[in-house]
């Protein structure tokens, strides 16, 4: 059974322009011990839609519909006094932009330590120790407990932020755009040790990017989202082998590749769509080259599942 | 090297004094310096796109400011049409600066909010008093749009950077950098913030103007898949020296450093089926204050020698124009 099954979720921010479909009809799972990957561009609802299984949306952001199963818990029923012992304790997250996500004026490792003696019954050394292993395992020397945010590398906080993460051995983390801001190395450095931690921790994961060879690295299934909706969701291999929506297929041809002698890099034309106003039909058809029939732009294609197990919201998916 | 260089940098280095307390300034006489850029020299042709690639903090942004004299150096000269840049003063270089200029990393804070497009776009042409009448240089602005393919121009003409998407506001940061026709841009980080579907429509326009118009551009930036699509010769900066150089192809398929060697290998490739382990180098980038002794990379370096702890390796030409400075490929220390 799924670790965590998401249902069509529909996640919506009530703007004064009107409501902005931020999520729209998305539904994903993650089993235990793997790893999903979202990726889209900004504004596809990525981010969204893991913090609305978080509960930690912000203002104007709400849950219209759909359902959040984690270990067979719906997690909307549940008040928010109980949604506090999920979070952190079953399920945490890495924030996007560990430059900021830190708070500047506690030191590492006490911000490490809160999260332990808020959710277990320990004595404050017993979370300092227990803080100082976690540092260490995910390659931080443990004398930093001391340090203040300002004092580390770029790396070293987001090193920080993913022991964070760990602090109350989660089953789920969440980790949004945990390389983004890091140098080639050090992004290397942090996804080959989430791989390991994953694999170490029976740890399920999100991971959230825009970078579709991260995912091609680290996970083992894929859902691309486009315009707040779900384009594509498969497993990773064959989302790269055989990729059917033309948004996935367009991803990937504007990816430099650094092996490729003289490539050609082909672009998706214009910009995403507004969300409060989004196109009629399937989101993507003013971008898609593939886009020639009426049915684009006026009916709306539902995801279908063209082969095993490999999804695509597309109304030619398989055909072209 | 090729005589018809249209820019050619030598020796050129930068060091930034590091501001020191009360206490240690009345005790110490020793003044400490970020050795941002040391002694860095290269040639750029016309219609030609050199990839300067470095991770952040090895100098490749100072460099590009250094390079069109948006900063002034502590030694070293920037040859531009056989004058030397450095030297210019007053109405010269001003002259002097039609013919380079830059495109900065993030068009959402290198654009004026208060200002229209047409005004981003016409500052340049006001203030070197190019264009005899209003509608002369409206006719330039709206020429300069339509190179950097916002069109119809008329209908971006009047309205706010505010207005457009990231990818249409680089756009407008790379008309402003042409409408004075420069033949040499900077081009710092051009699509690092922008989104990956719109970084190829910009990495395309790049070429497509070098191919049309002859500009020769410096291009800067992390992403080593971009530098391949852009350059035609790649240079490698660690710590403010460059370790690597060579023609493109030749570099991304026979790099020789260690340090680029972990650089290339540590991009991510987007196929699963070739998941590999990749060599992730310890560490992190060494403070430019105190740069290690001997080479630079000796901490870092996975094949280090005795001889890399006391000397520092120039940069050698093993053939082909591949500059490398690395003992390894030194015959005398074999």
């Amino acid at each position: 059974m799924a670790l965590l099954e998401v249902n069509n979720l529909q996640t919506y921010f009530y703007t004064l322009k009107g409501p902005v479909k931020a999520v729209d009809n998305v539904s994903f799972s993650v089993e235990k011990g793997a790893a999903l990957g979202l990726a889209g561009e900004s504004g596809c609802g990525k981010t969204t839609a893991a913090l609305s299984v978080l509960r930690l949306l912000p203002f104007p952001g709400k849950v219209v519909s759909g359902n959040i199963v984690f270990d067979g818990q719906d997690l909307a029923e549940i008040p928010e006094e109980e949604m506090r012992k999920y979070r952190w304790k079953r399920m945490s997250i890495v924030f996007q932009g560990a430059m900021n996500a830190l708070n500047p004026v506690f030191k590492i490792g006490e911000q490490i330590s809160e999260g332990i003696l808020l959710h277990e019954n320990v004595s404050e050394s017993e979370a300092r120790e227990r803080s100082e292993e976690l540092l260490q395992l995910v390659g931080v020397d443990k004398s930093r407990y001391d340090s203040y945010p300002h004092e580390l590398s770029g790396g070293m906080r987001q090193r920080s932020m993913i022991a964070m993460a760990l602090a109350c051995n989660p089953d789920l983390v969440i980790a949004d755009e945990p390389a983004t801001a890091l140098d080639v190395i050090v992004q290397a450095q942090v996804l080959k040790l989430m791989k390991e931690l994953q694999e170490k921790l029976k740890l399920s994961m999100i991971l959230i990017t825009h970078d579709l060879s991260i995912i091609a690295e680290t996970c083992d299934k894929v859902a691309i989202m486009y315009a707040g909706k779900m384009a594509e969701y498969c497993d990773a291999l064959s989302l790269f082998k055989k990729p059917l929506h033309p948004y996935t297929r367009g991803l990937l041809a504007a990816f430099p590749d650094v092996r490729a002698r003289d490539a050609k890099l082909s672009s998706i034309p214009g910009d995403p769509p507004d969300l409060i106003d989004p196109p009629t039909g399937c989101r993507f058809h003013p971008r898609c080259s593939y886009a020639k029939f009426p049915i684009c732009s006026n009916e709306e294609p539902p995801v279908r599942e063209i082969s095993t197990r490999h999804y695509a919201a597309c109304h030619f998916a398989g055909e072209i | 090297m090729s005589g018809d260089s249209l820019i050619k940098v030598k020796n050129l280095k930068k060091y930034f004094p590091v501001s020191k307390g009360f206490l240690s300034s009345v005790f110490s006489k020793k003044q400490l310096n970020v050795h941002a850029v040391d002694d860095i020299s290269f040639e750029i042709g016309k219609s030609e796109t050199l990839g300067l690639a470095g991770e952040s903090g090895s100098g490749k942004t100072t460099t590009g400011r250094l390079v069109i004299r948006l900063i002034d150096p502590t030694s070293g000269s920037v040859f531009v049409q056989g004058k030397d840049v450095m030297a210019l003063k007053g109405t010269e270089l001003k002259s002097m600066r039609r013919n380079f200029q830059i495109i900065f990393q993030d068009p959402y804070e290198s654009l004026n909010p208060g200002m229209t497009i047409f005004d981003t776009i016409e500052e340049p042409l006001a203030i070197h008093g190019v264009g005899s009448s209003p509608s002369e240089r409206q006719a330039m602005v709206k020429e300069a749009l339509e190179l950097a393919q916002l069109v119809p121009a008329e209908q971006f003409l009047y309205r706010y950077p505010h207005e457009l998407s990231g990818g249409q506001r680089q756009r407008v940061c790379i008309a402003r950098a042409l409408v004075l026709r420069p033949e040499f841009l900077v081009a710092d980080e051009p699509v690092s913030s922008l989104d990956v579907s719109i970084r190829a429509q910009i990495l395309n326009l790049l070429k497509e103007l070098q191919a049309r118009l002859g500009v020769g551009y410096l291009y800067i930036s992390h992403d080593l898949g971009s530098v391949r699509y852009v350059s035609q010769k790649v240079a490698v900066m660690y710590l403010g020296k460059i370790v690597e150089f060579a023609e493109s192809n030749e570099f991304f398929e026979n790099s020789l450093h260690p340090y680029t060697k972990a650089l290339v290998a540590a991009v991510p490739v987007p196929d699963p089926s070739t998941r590999k382990v990749r060599v992730a180098l310890a560490g992190e980038i060494p403070s430019p204050i105190n740069p290690p002794p001997g080479c630079r990379f000796h901490p870092r370096c996975p094949q280090v020698m005795n001889i890399c702890k006391e000397k520092e390796p120039a940069l050698k030409d093993l053939g082909k124009g591949h500059l490398v400075a690395c003992f390894l490929y030194h015959s005398e220390t074999k």
